[in-house]
């Protein structure tokens, strides 16, 4: 891991922002401007739609917009080319929370089938066992509140993978069908395994032949 | 409001047939158990074994019934069960197991039982694939069979509940109430529930319960584990009981289920006694070996699952089926060792017979031998 070397005043190069594989880095200058200190943000993806005097939406680490800012210049590192050092000048109180600028347009919606409406009855709940929502949904309504009394009768939750996918989609119909989560009983955990023969607990290498 | 004809005692293999055969009488009947839902004490720990190949003739009579109502349930009431009619094969590689096996034969088939002893070339077409060397024969039982635990306990309850049964879960028995040596009814901590019987089938817990009104009830539990592999293309159906002793080992039994999975289990030996269930290292090679050597070609055969659970075991290998002498009311069903599942219906409706004071002939020998007051004195052969 690079580290940054306090011994030695920042002379403002921008090295630290260029080399960063992971456009980790950004750099808040103040000494032209205390209270509209100069940002520079790494950017590398879709390099030819930048330019000088274009407002960029600027985000912050959790990718929500801080505003918009005009691009103040554009530097390039000899020695790294790929990335761009965009440079803009924002207000002190959100400079340091600057991570990046989003010039691409959002080209899918967040998927929100799942708010809108209930699961469909066919849909798959439980893959290794191939368990429905409808199936699920009739056995709640006949009264299961016990996760394992749910995987007794429907087999949802008993294959190999543990129930990582199934178990919070189940949960989420008990949620649906207005049933209290203090009623429910959980399953129980198993931890992570994998499958083995008989034969290799029984002392058998690998294609050995068995008498 | 809190007052019942019967109050059962656990909702396990024995307590929810019970509840099935006295809500059939209209009888009014509430099962309490301390888990969240039917079936999650011992009940699902069992394999799914149900044979009415016993040595003793009460079992033989109590499987037998017991047979007719797990293999008819999906057509008189719809709930499938993976009934499967796969029967029993014990193979016999020694010469001392043929004559104890052949012994029984005539008690067996005197009470009804379909089993004979065949050759080893049967054996081979029943267990494709069978280890040739040494093998003499065996028994094999037809109508024996296997069922899912799982379902068939929920198909119990569905039905008891259709006929009215009351339950509740999630709610410990701290004590059963008694009253000038009368049962009144049992008491949680929050709640009394009253009725003039209580029928004790708690399986592993039964000594615990009983104690409450000083009553020894002697139920040892033991742990047994089993496991479950992967599914493959069905290619034998019937329970497969090898009986040779081996070093840290009695018996085991396997077979595979309706979805094609093998489940196996093995009896430990010295027996592990206590209430521990959490798997072992053990258990896999120990049942691998074994496996392997009698089929070999189960030997890349995936292992899925195990788990470990307990045997309610008494001193002779039978149930304690009976009413208490001390304390009137209390009728005792416990003790049901390796067999609470195929004992549970046939059990079932003896005791709601005896609760109705109807019981038959042949309960009478049914009761005779699962007395809690017998001598303790003559094991069972296939315990
Ligand atoms: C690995 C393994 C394989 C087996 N395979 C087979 C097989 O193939 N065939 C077969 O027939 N049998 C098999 N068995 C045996 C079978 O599981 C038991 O004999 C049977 O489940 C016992 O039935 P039960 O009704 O007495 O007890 P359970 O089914 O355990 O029911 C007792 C219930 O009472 C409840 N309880 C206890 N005390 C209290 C209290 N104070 N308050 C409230 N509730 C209470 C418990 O929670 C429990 O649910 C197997 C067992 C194991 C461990």
């Amino acid at each position: 891991m690079p580290y940054r070397d306090t011994s030695q005043e920042c002379t403002g190069c921008l090295n630290c922002v260029a080399i960063c594989p992971g456009l980790a880095t950004t750099l808040v200058d103040y000494r032209k401007n205390k209270d509209l200190p100069t940002v520079t943000l790494p950017y590398e993806l879709w390099r030819e739609s930048v330019e000088v005097g274009q407002p960029v939406p600027v985000t912050d680490k959790d990718g929500a917009i801080l505003g918009h800012f005009p691009v103040q210049k554009i530097r390039v590192k000899k020695k790294y080319p790929k990335t761009l050092l965009v440079q803009i000048q924002m207000n002190k109180k959100f400079a340091k929370k600057a991570v990046g600028i989003r010039v691409l347009e959002p080209q899918i919606e967040p998927s929100t089938i799942y708010e809108k409406e209930p699961l469909p009855d066919e849909a798959v709940i439980c893959r290794c066992e191939r368990v429905t929502a409808g199936e699920i949904r009739t056995a709640l309504r006949n009264g299961v509140r016990d996760m394992n009394h749910l995987k007794a009768i429907t087999r949802s939750g008993m294959g190999s993978c543990g129930s990582k996918t199934c178990r919070p989609m189940i949960w989420r119909i008990f949620q649906e069908e207005g049933i209290d989560p203090g009623q429910v009983t959980d399953r129980v955990d198993r931890p992570l395994f994998v499958e083995v023969p008989l034969g290799y607990f029984a002392g058998i290498k690998e294609g050995e032949r068995h008498e | 409001m809190n007052s019942y004809d019967v109050i059962i005692v656990g909702a396990g293999s024995v307590g929810v047939p019970t509840a099935l055969a006295l809500g059939e009488k209209g009888v009014s009947t509430l099962v309490v158990d301390k888990k969240p839902s039917p079936g999650q004490g011992e009940n699902k720990h069992a394999i799914g074994g149900i044979r009415a190949t016993h040595s003793d003739p009460a079992k033989i009579i109590t499987c037998l019934r017991s047979l007719e109502s797990f293999s008819t349930w999906a057509e008189r009431f719809g709930d499938q069960i993976e009934w499967v009619k796969g029967g029993y094969t014990f193979p016999v590689y020694r010469d001392a197991d043929a004559v104890l096996l052949k012994g029984m034969l005539p008690t067996q088939k005197e009470y009804g039982l379909n089993i004979d002893f065949v050759g080893p070339k049967t054996i081979q077409t029943i267990i494709p694939g069978v280890n040739p060397e040494g093998l003499i024969g065996g028994t094999f039982s037809p109508d024996d069979g296997s069922a899912s635990p799982l379902l068939a306990i929920s198909a119990f309850y569905r039905k008891s509940l259709e006929l009215g049964v009351q339950f509740r879960f999630k709610e410990q028995i701290r004590e059963i109430r008694v009253k000038n040596g009368r049962v009144q009814g049992v008491a949680t901590d929050s709640v009394n529930y009253e009725a003039p019987v209580v029928v004790d089938a708690a399986g592993a817990y039964s000594t615990d319960l009983c104690q409450t009104v000083d009553v020894n009830i002697p139920v040892v539990p033991e742990s047994h584990e089993a496991g479950i592999t992967e599914p493959v293309e069905p290619f034998f159906t019937s329970m497969v009981v090898d009986i040779r002793p081996m070093p840290g080992s009695k018996n085991y039994y396997f077979y595979q289920n309706q979805l094609g999975q093998v489940i196996f289990c093995l009896t430990p030996e010295p027996p592990i006694v206590g209430t521990d269930t959490r798997e072992t290292s053990v258990f896999l090679p120990q049942i691998s070996a074994r496996m392997v050597e009698l089929i070999p070609r189960l030997r890349n055969l995936r292992v899925r699952r195990v788990w470990r659970g307990l045997y309610p075991m008494s001193a002779d290998g039978s149930p304690l089926v009976g009413w208490n002498r001390e304390v009137s009311g209390l009728l005792h069903a416990a003790g049901m060792c390796g067999q609470g599942f195929m004992l549970g219906p046939g059990l079932g409706e003896v005791i709601a017979r005896m609760i109705r004071q109807e019981t038959t002939e042949k309960d009478q020998i049914v009761l005779e031998a699962f007395s809690p007051y017998r001598e303790f004195a003559v094991e069972e052969a296939l315990k």
